[in-house]
């Protein structure tokens, strides 16, 4: 609920950063998820970000289709306890002519509370382009799942999931923070396959600036083999 | 053939034992009205003053009522059988409250067991019947009528996979059974 009135205030607080800039669009994901022996799970991951508005706020922007770029992903997890994983992968993006290239690594404790489910996910990442210097983060993320009918999600259940987090930027020596907010509404086909939708708001540049926010109607589908 | 039906017959009786052992629960959150009325009348008597939650679970093979609600600082679950009689009370507590002889024993049982594991939750588990069990969650006093149980969630790893289990344990800290929960999916919050 705190997490709600959050992002209804940055939503308000907007309206006073005319000279804030913004993007409005989708960003649909496919997440496939291989158990392995071991405790070994591979997770494949595709997303495409695509706008349809864009400019600052303080302008009419037109309706303009512009397809952004395709994220494909590939992390290998390793269970180390029962609620603990840690995962390395690599992140392949087409952006235009640009080609991005990311390693990331991920440190993952769930919680299971009464009615809630807690993940804490501390990670970094480095990014490479041939036309630019390299980016390295420092991010957190706490994602919340709680049943909308019991005390635990299960097969065909809804559910609601906050995503909060929070990323150290240090771009060719610029530091910048990011902050996401991104609340879903999801619903749970099998144990194996969950759909979510909802709203993945970003905000970044506020620290030194009038901030860039994106706000991206998001599409997740899980399957797990 | 005869060692066919005999192998036959091992394996369905070794195939029931392993089925026995797994907990899968599904519940549901409940109105009032769904619940049987012998289970709303035991509940309705009893001097809690907190919000009471009502669920329907769903196992392997059986479907049970549950009331949940916080009593004197504690968590209570009542649980009841698929016609409203009363099966058990559960109220949570913490593994350094229990007594030092059957905490000692349990850990002993656990560590021969599983070698290494950890606790995730720690109920005391109370049966009798129904009237007894309705005096009991007035005063809050056992009596030898009660049957009283520690019932105790751990993780553990066996042979490379992280896994939980429910154990029962009597009053003196002696094994009765255990069963392997049925694990959930967790991806959606972990990438």
């Amino acid at each position: 609920m705190r997490q709600f009135l959050l992002l209804a205030l940055l939503i308000c607080l907007t309206k006073s950063f005319g000279q804030s800039d913004y993007q409005f669009g989708i960003l649909p994901a496919f997440n496939l998820n291989a158990g392995l022996e071991n405790g070994y799970k591979l997770n494949f991951k595709l997303e495409s970000r695509q706008a349809f508005e864009q400019g600052l706020f303080e302008d009419s922007n037109p309706f303009e289709y512009d397809y952004i770029l395709t994220d494909f992903t590939s992390l290998a997890a390793k269970k180390v306890a029962y609620n603990k994983t840690i995962a390395i992968g690599y992140l392949f993006r087409v952006r235009g002519d640009r080609i991005v290239h990311r390693s990331i690594q991920q440190f993952i404790i769930t919680q299971s509370l009464e009615g809630l489910k807690l993940s804490h996910r501390i990670a970094t990442d480095q990014t490479f382009e041939s036309a630019g210097k390299p980016e390295f983060r420092l991010r957190y993320r706490l994602a919340s799942q709680f049943a909308l009918n019991g005390q635990t999600v299960d097969p065909r259940e809804f559910y609601l999931k906050v995503n909060n987090e929070y990323l150290n930027q240090l771009d060719g020596g610029d530091y910048d923070l990011e902050v996401r907010l991104t609340p879903f509404l999801g619903y749970t086909f099998t144990d194996n396959k969950k759909l979510e939708v909802g709203l993945d708001y970003r905000l970044n540049s506020f620290v030194d600036g009038p901030g860039s926010h994106r706000f991206w109607i998001a599409v997740n589908y899980y399957l797990s083999l | 053939m005869n060692s066919l039906l005999k192998y036959l017959f091992l394996l369905f009786f070794l195939g029931q034992g392993a089925y026995a052992q797994t907990k899968y629960e599904k519940e549901i959150r409940i109105p009032t009205d769904s619940v049987p009325a012998v289970a709303l009348q035991f509940v309705n008597n009893a001097p809690f003053d907190k919000k009471i939650k009502w669920y329907k679970e769903f196992g392997l093979n059986s479907t049970s009522f549950e009331a949940k609600t916080k009593y004197h600082g504690r968590r209570y679950s009542i649980e009841f059988n698929n016609d409203g009689i009363l099966e058990d009370i559960e109220v949570q507590t913490k593994w350094k409250e229990l007594p030092e002889y059957e905490r000692s024993k349990m850990e002993d049982y656990l560590g021969e067991r599983f070698g290494n594991y950890s606790i995730n939750k720690l109920q005391y588990q109370f049966s009798g019947q129904t009237e007894v069990m309705s005096q009991f969650l007035i005063d809050l006093e056992y009596t030898e009528q009660i049957t009283q149980r520690y019932e105790v969630v751990i993780h553990t790893k066996i042979n490379g996979k992280f896994k939980r289990f429910e154990l029962l344990f009597d009053w003196a800290g002696g094994y009765l059974s255990s069963a392997e929960f049925v694990p959930k999916n967790a991806d959606n919050i972990e990438y």
